[in-house]
């Protein structure tokens, strides 16, 4: 008997193509994305990140650092503010506009003085400012390595070119600097080592400053957050759509069109009603984690009603093209678990897109989540005012018209024919 | 049948899906006041023709006017109301959040509406459960509701197709009654069904569809004179199976069972008896038949399977 139930459960499986696919492609599609983020794409691809450099030093060794960090693959450094006639060197401030807006990953401020310090011309350390976005953890660490190792090296060539009672030492930083690569030479000193290791580490001094997360209450849950609240936004609403095709499997949808209802009507209340039930959603979700998690959600109040706004209506188009696509609510259930899952992975619900190559940032580009999460991020993390969401909330209305036309479009099959 | 205009009038309706002809040129009116039953096999083109009629599948060719307006319109779906077949109301709202929702998509408001909602909720006698979910319903209560929610704006003209499905003979009944109180009201009602007996009982004129044709019209009387003739048919049933066939009878499918075609039963029966008797045939069981609906229907679309 259990052999019965075991043929009709595969019988079943076998005549339903649609759960059929889904057993086997599903995995394979989270498989694919999942192994693209981190299948040995991060580490080769952090070095894709913007560095805004000021040069408040201007001297051949401050050049020469710069020189090195912007010949690290990978890595754009940004030095000029502005464009045309009117740029200029960056300065402090304008740097730290640019993390503070994410147009910067990290910025160096090297400070007027390095190099007189650094080679003992005076007897104070300069500060060189690191001027980081804490809510990607990476770059900073991954930009101090190389920072360090850039000065430590021509720290060494300079000492290196002070005379040969100095070339050993020299010698010797530089295999600090680069990390031992070179191979151990039995006439090195251990006294001497230790000796020009505190020679290049004292002169400057290296400060990090996170310019965003330490205005935050509580900055890991601010991001987190939305990342949530779109992923789950996402399905809500499909699941809210998704009644239409109820009603067509019910006949309530044919009993409504014979009435004074139209499909224009019909399509206009769906989206109505799916919106206003992710924005009810979406505050309920906010102000928890404010109440329960002290998220600043007062402090940001209309940045939160225009990209919750926004973010709900391409949400409820997005997910009423998918219910006027699918024939079936099971149709519907495995359609959007693709869809939905595949841009949360893509678009950064799942896993912030700074860990994702390049290549992959771009494609998350095409997902709503990425740019919803950057209008959150801009709202809630950066803090910038309501004026700066401009292209999220073009894109976002731009897809919730466009997904909605898609709709009314694929809705053709409810109108008379 | 009446000299005002016809409140449908359905002139060459004609509709093909891909090779497949639906509707091949139907032409026929309701009248003001009207019982039409329309009878056909399944794959006639019964559905098709109700989706036309409510502006739910556009013609290839040919005319629906409903009262003047093309079926369809918003003038024309305000005069129209349709019960369909499947049980179209939300189960998980009551009976009374059912009725106020089509009613009010029916343009019906305000207090007016609210009045028409009681007053459905007592003629479908659901007022003691009116605040119960319909999922929690019979059938029979859910089909009482499934008519109500059409007719609150108080249509001119009624379709129902099969309203009386999967019912028990008193909520069948029920639902006859309530028709009937539509019509003496001046509704004019336009039935599909597969229950002839209910065609034959209760309607006006009858339209046989097959083939996307209308293949025969008009009262039953006018039916079975132009087809089987108005001869009764008189079935027997033997003790044995005989070794010949006695005179004016016919063989069925069943060799015991015979059947004769008699215009005069008093007279022609006894004969028809007797004659059996002098064969040396036992009769177990005499039935004399009025030709009926469901004989004219098999007369005119056959006995072959329909899908």
């Amino acid at each position: 008997m259990i052999g019965v139930v075991l043929r009709t459960s595969l019988l079943r499986l076998w005549h339903n193509r649609l759960d059929l696919t889904l057993a086997f492609v599903v995995p394979i599609i989270f498989f694919s994305i999942f192994a693209l983020i981190f299948g040995g794409h991060v580490g080769r691809n952090l070095m894709t990140v913007k560095l805004a450099v000021v040069d408040q030093d201007r001297t051949d060794f401050s050049r020469q650092i710069v020189a090195d960090l912007e010949a690290t693959p990978g890595l754009t450094v940004l030095q000029q503010a502005g464009r045309g006639p009117r740029s200029g060197p960056l300065q402090p401030d304008a740097a730290r506009l640019l993390v503070q807006q994410g147009q910067a990953a990290v910025a160096v401020v090297l400070p007027a003085g390095l190099f007189e310090s650094v080679t003992g011309a005076t007897e104070t350390a300069a500060v060189v400012e690191l001027l980081a976005d804490s809510s990607e953890p990476v770059a900073p660490q991954w930009i101090t390595g190389r920072l360090r190792e850039a000065v430590m090296v021509h720290q060494g060539e300079y000492l290196a070119s002070q005379g040969a009672r100095r070339a050993r030492a020299a010698k010797l930083a530089l295999r600090l600097a680069r990390g031992r690569r070179e191979p151990a030479d039995d006439s090195d000193d251990p006294d001497d080592i230790e000796e020009f290791s505190a020679a290049l580490s004292s002169g400057w001094t290296l400060e990090t400053i996170d310019v965003l997360g330490s205005r935050q209450t509580n900055p890991t849950v601010s991001m987190y957050a939305a990342g949530i609240a779109v992923l789950f936004l996402l399905f809500s609403t499909t699941n809210a759509a998704g009644s239409l095709l109820d009603e067509e499997e019910a006949g309530t949808l044919e009993r409504l069109l014979t009435s004074q209802l139209t499909l224009n009507q019909l399509l206009a209340g769906k989206w109505l009603w799916t919106w206003g039930l992710a924005c009810a959603q979406t505050t309920a979700m906010f102000v928890y984690a404010w109440l329960v998690f002290g998220v600043n959600f007062p402090a940001h109040i209309p940045g939160f009603c225009v990209m919750t706004a926004c973010t709900t209506a391409a949400a409820s188009s997005l997910a009423l093209c998918l219910a006027t696509l699918c024939r079936t609510r099971q149709q519907l259930t495995g359609v959007s678990t693709i869809v939905i899952l595949s841009m949360s992975a893509l678009g950064g619900s799942m896993v912030p897109r700074f860990v994702m190559s390049e290549s992959l940032q771009r494609v998350g580009l095409f997902t709503f989540n990425a740019w919803a999460l950057d209008g959150y991020n801009k709202v809630f993390w950066r803090q910038l005012p309501v004026s700066a969401l401009g292209p999220q909330v073009g894109v976002l209305l731009g897809i919730a018209v466009g997904f909605f036309a898609i709709a009314r479009w694929l809705s053709r099959r409810w109108s008379e024919h | 049948m009446s000299e005002r205009p016809p409140v449908l009038a359905i002139r060459d309706a004609r509709k093909a899906f891909g090779t497949r002809a639906a509707l091949q040129g139907v032409t026929f009116d309701l009248h003001p006041g009207e019982f039409l039953a329309l009878l056909g096999p399944n794959g006639a083109g019964k559905t098709t023709l109700i989706r036309a009629l409510c502006g739910r599948t556009r013609l290839d060719a040919g005319d629906i006017l409903v009262l003047g307006a093309r079926a369809g319109d918003l003038a024309a779906r305000a005069r129209l109301g349709f019960v369909p077949q499947e049980l179209a109301l939300y189960s998980d709202l009551t009976a009374r959040e059912n009725l106020m929702i089509f009613g009010r998509l029916q343009g019906v408001a305000g207090t007016q509406l609210q009045e028409r909602v009681e007053q459905a909720l007592e003629w479908i006698g659901l007022a003691d459960r009116a605040t119960a979910f319909v999922r929690t319903f019979s059938g029979g209560m859910k089909r009482r509701l499934n008519v109500a929610c059409a007719v609150l704006h108080r249509p001119q003209v009624l379709l129902l197709d099969e309203p009386t499905v999967g019912v028990d003979p008193q909520s069948r009944a029920r639902i006859f009654e309530m028709i009937a109180e539509l019509r003496a009201d001046g509704t004019s009602i336009l039935l599909t069904t597969h229950q002839l007996e209910d065609a034959e009982v209760h309607s006006d004129r009858i339209l046989i569809l097959d083939h996307g044709r209308i293949i025969a019209g008009g009262t039953l009387s006018e039916l079975i004179a132009s087809t089987i003739g108005p001869s009764y048919r008189a079935v027997v049933r033997l003790v044995h199976r005989p070794s010949t066939v006695v005179t004016g009878f016919q063989e069925t499918a069943d060799a015991r069972t015979w059947a004769a075609a008699v215009t005069d039963p008093a007279t022609e029966v006894p004969q028809l008896l007797a004659r059996l008797t002098a064969a040396g045939c036992g009769v177990d069981d005499l039935h004399i038949q009025r030709p009926s609906l469901h004989d004219v229907f098999l007369h005119l679309t056959g006995r072959v399977l329909r899908e």
